[in-house]
């Protein structure tokens, strides 16, 4: 049986409040349908939907922003068919900036900045940026633990017994602070391979002096002497070493002489820097 | 002056024996040191919140940090986590 009605308003009984379908009926559309001029707007047509858009042009359009909530994790899932799902991030004009994708035959997640001028930043902390990679390519971290420092104060060869830290009391560079020039020991922020190096202008007469990085104090790690080198005879002769240490964190580094005494020129003829490799 | 007690077992005495030539001044560097780093990260953000509010500045490390303390420039990480807390139960 089929029946109809044709009328061009329909209200509650009373003149106002709800209209409401009974328990168990369904209201179906096959029209378009329209909620307050562009609250929810279905195209039928063109089979679209749209919310906050009076003409939607793609299958869901959203005028305004979108917050999921729940209790899973997942609060929003992409699938499709194809080799790429993304998002991609259109300008006021048109133009795709970006895009953040997964090729699926490739097993690659990208993040693409799509305009050639454009660049990615990845920041903690806020808006700090902590990972740059420029136009052309260019990995920066402008926050990656480094120093470069120097002695200041004594401007003479000094006569150094073994052991002694070498009083590096002036850091030209110091991102994150991680030296301290109080007792002169780069302190590691983070677990990982740092690269150390240190220079002398010497004036050993006579050749016995051995300088090598201490860590936590000790001239051996696992039996290792990191970077060890004697220094050379002769008023401005150069000694220097380098070495990639593993460090934990609070792990501390400085510079002594492992054995015999030293005469090195102490200012800023000498250096000692440090940065965090990986 | 403060006195932060650590208790460990005897292995990892052992443990920290084997990473530093002095397990003590290790455990001193790494108290010292974070806490050297913050004073220079309190100072930073107390002279930024003077020189933009014309505030006189206190002379001196220790009353500078007392000052941020008490310009509420900075706060304790507890109380800043556990009002974070609070406002996202809210």
């Amino acid at each position: 049986m089929s029946s109809k009605i044709k009328v061009d308003t329909i209200e509650n009984v009373a003149g106002s409040g709800n209209v409401s379908l009974g328990s168990g009926h369904n209201l179906v559309v096959p029209g378009d349908l329209t909620v307050d001029t562009s609250t929810l707007k279905v195209d039928s047509s063109n089979n679209r939907v749209g919310i906050g858009i009076a003409s939607p042009t793609h299958p869901l359009s959203v005028n305004g922003q979108i917050k999921s909530t729940g209790s899973n994790g997942e609060t929003v899932q992409l699938q499709t068919s194809s080799q790429y799902t993304g998002i991609s991030f259109i300008g006021s004009d048109g133009t795709r900036d970006a895009i953040i994708d997964y090729d699926h035959t490739g097993g690659v997640m990208g993040i693409k900045a799509h305009t050639s001028a454009h660049r990615i930043s990845m920041t903690t902390g806020g808006y700090t940026e902590r990972l740059g990679i420029s136009a052309d390519g260019y990995v920066t971290k402008p926050n990656q633990p480094y120093f470069a420092a120097h002695m200041t104060g004594n401007s003479v060869y000094q006569s150094r017994s073994a052991n002694h830290v070498f009083d590096f009391n002036t850091a030209i560079y110091n991102v994150g602070s991680h030296f301290d020039t109080s007792n002169h020991r780069f302190v590691a922020p983070v677990d990982g391979k740092y690269l150390f190096t240190v220079s002398f202008i010497t004036n050993d007469s006579t050749p016995t002096a051995r300088i090598t990085f201490y860590v936590n104090g000790a001239s051996q790690v696992n039996s290792l002497q990191f970077g060890i080198s004697g220094s050379n005879t002769g008023g401005g002769g150069a000694t220097g070493t380098s070495a990639i240490i593993q460090l934990s964190a609070s792990d501390y580094v400085d510079v002594r002489s492992q054995a015999g005494t030293s005469q090195f020129y102490e200012d800023n003829h000498s250096s000692f820097t440090g940065i965090l490799l990986a | 002056m403060a006195e932060i007690k650590v208790t460990v077992s005897d292995t990892q005495v052992k443990c920290l024996e084997y990473a530093a030539y002095s397990v003590q001044d290790w455990c001193d560097n790494a108290i010292h040191n974070r806490a050297r780093i913050a004073q220079e990260d309190i100072i930073a953000k107390l002279v930024t919140h003077c020189n933009a509010n014309s505030i006189a500045l206190a002379v001196g490390t220790e009353a500078q940090v007392a000052q941020a303390f008490e310009l509420k420039v900075v706060d304790t990480a507890k109380n800043t986590s556990d009002a974070a807390q609070t406002q996202e139960e809210e």
